[in-house]
């Protein structure tokens, strides 16, 4: 180690204990979703057929792998500490990683809305025969369906269990991922009502059902690729749907205004991964012991959050008016 | 919440199951046939070859039968492999025949039925022979190019003749007209043809019941 290094690196993130339960907890759930999701992949792919709807619920979901996928490579990140050369440590790759993810998603999702209105309009007609299962002939539209089900129930059922996991964790990767697993069956019920409108004679049912789906991985593409920069370019904290400002901000700034050696305080925080970055700029009332003041008020700060793991006191003569902009009509209300 | 739409699901399911109408077809092709007692059968003109060859009569036998099934008479419609499928499309036939395979570049023109029988490309020895390992370098006697071109993929030498006689030790063809020569046949499959009946694409009720039928009449 230098001894003159100059750069002094973020501290190490670390979990409460109770949340390092969580994180397992989470880690093994997110294991389950990804062998569940490669066994859906391969059913969907072998019964899929002729059918478009079903092509566009397998193509959503084999995406969908990615998410699950990232949080664990993740988990791998979260030991290594920040060192001189990222002092801030290495969550912004998952914040890239995410971005990335939702912008494949929003390109599929517009690929396969032009490719179903292609197939409407060229009027393709989905065939669905037989298909010869233990020994007896049934029509390939019930195993379709029953694939379905399979890549929607399970699916269902894992994002239920995930999301409070995801709240408590403050993990935006898992949050999503839970909230696009419950968000599931709305995708397989629209296969559904496709591949059962073409048994009826609907051919243009299953095109319009795939139609249906890629608006909705559009939408979540979108909503995502927001969400994915917004935290790329420092948005203040928010809560984990990116819509209001987190309430850690104002009890920060509360308690610092409490301080009797403080006269006036602004805060600014950013997120990185769970983990909240503050710069407290304090303009002190008086400058006795100022050095024991303002460390025992970071150490008593941060246990008002286990997030606020990273709090730099300024001290400064006055605050810039110029620096007390309130921003745009895109800033998160206070909550 | 989910249990109740699980539930819901499970319900409309039986539901369904039970209308025997199901699939349906989009243009009504199967429910025209039987209103009308007749099918519109779409045919490969005669192939150019001193006797039908066996596969083009066992289609056309396959077809009579089914239209027997259905208690309906045939209206026999000559085309080229993809002027039919183009009628069938059009949905002025209702069904086509004439050589379609499983693997032919025509698939995604129309609906192929599941196979209605698969056919070893495969060589054909004299009865007391012993069957050869590989094939690499021999000469083997041919009645068609097609086949010809499998045997050079093994790397042997195809000669194509008319027929195949007696006095060719090694042939190459249909398992079944090999055998018909009284010959011994090998384990080695030079190509597996899967022979397909076109339906339009769409009409799943009649896909279904032409699958139904073959399944019947393979089992026989």
């Amino acid at each position: 180690m230098k001894a003159n290094n100059p750069i002094i690196s973020v501290p190490k993130k670390e979990l409460p204990p109770a949340l390092q339960k969580t994180l397992k907890q989470a880690t093994r759930y997110e294991w389950i979703t990804i062998g569940y999701l490669i066994s859906v992949t391969t059913i969907m792919f072998i019964t899929m057929q002729s059918s478009q709807a079903m092509k566009a619920a397998w193509l959503e979901d084999t995406l969908s792998l990615l998410p699950s996928v990232f949080f664990l490579i993740a988990r791998k990140f979260y030991d290594r500490p920040p060192n001189s050369n990222f002092p801030f440590g290495y969550h912004r790759v998952f914040s890239i990683a995410f971005q990335l993810g939702a912008f494949a998603l929003l390109a599929l999702g517009l690929f396969l809305l032009y490719d179903s209105l292609v197939t409407l309009i060229k009027e393709e007609r989905p065939t669905i025969g037989l298909v010869n299962l233990f020994g007896s002939n049934i029509w390939m539209g019930w195993v379709m369906i029953a694939a379905l089900l399979w890549s929607a129930i399970p699916a269902m059922i894992l994002g239920r269990k995930k999301m409070p996991l995801a709240k408590a964790l403050h993990n935006k990767i898992l949050f999503t991922d839970a909230h696009t697993q419950r968000a599931d069956w709305q995708t397989a019920f629209a296969a559904i009502v496709g591949v059962i409108g073409v048994g009826f004679g609907l051919w243009w049912a299953d095109a319009a059902a795939a139609c249906f789906i890629s608006i909705s991985i559009i939408q979540d593409g979108v909503a995502r690729l927001k969400g994915a920069v917004l935290d790329l370019i420092d948005q203040v904290p928010t809560d984990l749907k990116n819509k209001e400002q987190h309430p850690v901000v104002a009890q920060v700034h509360a308690f610092f205004r409490q301080q009797p050696w403080v006269k006036d305080v602004r805060i600014r925080m950013r997120e990185a991964g769970e983990i909240f970055f503050t710069e407290v700029f304090v303009i002190p009332a008086q400058m006795t012991d100022i050095l024991k003041q303002t460390a025992d008020a970071v150490d008593k700060v941060k246990k008002i959050d286990w997030k606020l793991h990273d709090v730099a006191i300024v001290l400064v003569e006055r605050f810039d008016e110029d620096q007390q902009r309130t921003g745009t009509d895109k800033c998160p209300p206070h909550s | 919440m989910i249990i109740t739409r699980i539930k819901l699901l499970v319900l409309l399911l039986p539901l369904l199951l039970s209308c025997s109408d199901f699939p349906r077809d989009a243009e009504g092709t199967l429910n025209r046939i039987k209103s009308h007692r007749e099918i519109r059968v779409g045919i490969i003109d005669g192939v150019s070859h001193p006797q039908p060859l066996a596969w083009y009569r066992r289609e056309i036998d396959l077809v009579k039968e089914f239209a027997a099934r259905l208690d309906s008479k045939t209206i026999w419609i000559h085309g080229t492999q993809s002027s039919l499928l183009e009628l069938l499309n059009k949905h002025e036939l209702d069904i086509a025949i004439g050589g379609y395979t499983e693997d032919s570049p025509l698939k995604s023109e129309a609906a192929f039925t599941k196979p209605y029988t698969e056919e070893r490309i495969t060589i054909g020895v004299y009865a007391n022979e012993p069957l050869p390992e590989k094939i690499k370098g021999l000469t083997i006697v041919v009645t068609d190019a097609a086949v010809a071109a499998y045997v050079k993929s093994k790397e042997a030498l195809p000669v194509i003749k008319n027929e195949i006689s007696d006095t060719d030790r090694y042939a190459a063809g249909p398992e079944r007209a090999l055998r018909a020569m009284n010959r011994q046949v090998s384990d080695i499959t030079l190509h597996t043809e899967r022979r397909v009946i076109a339906v339009p694409k769409g009409e799943n009720a009649l896909l279904v019941e032409v699958e139904k039928f073959i399944a019947d009449y393979e089992s026989k």
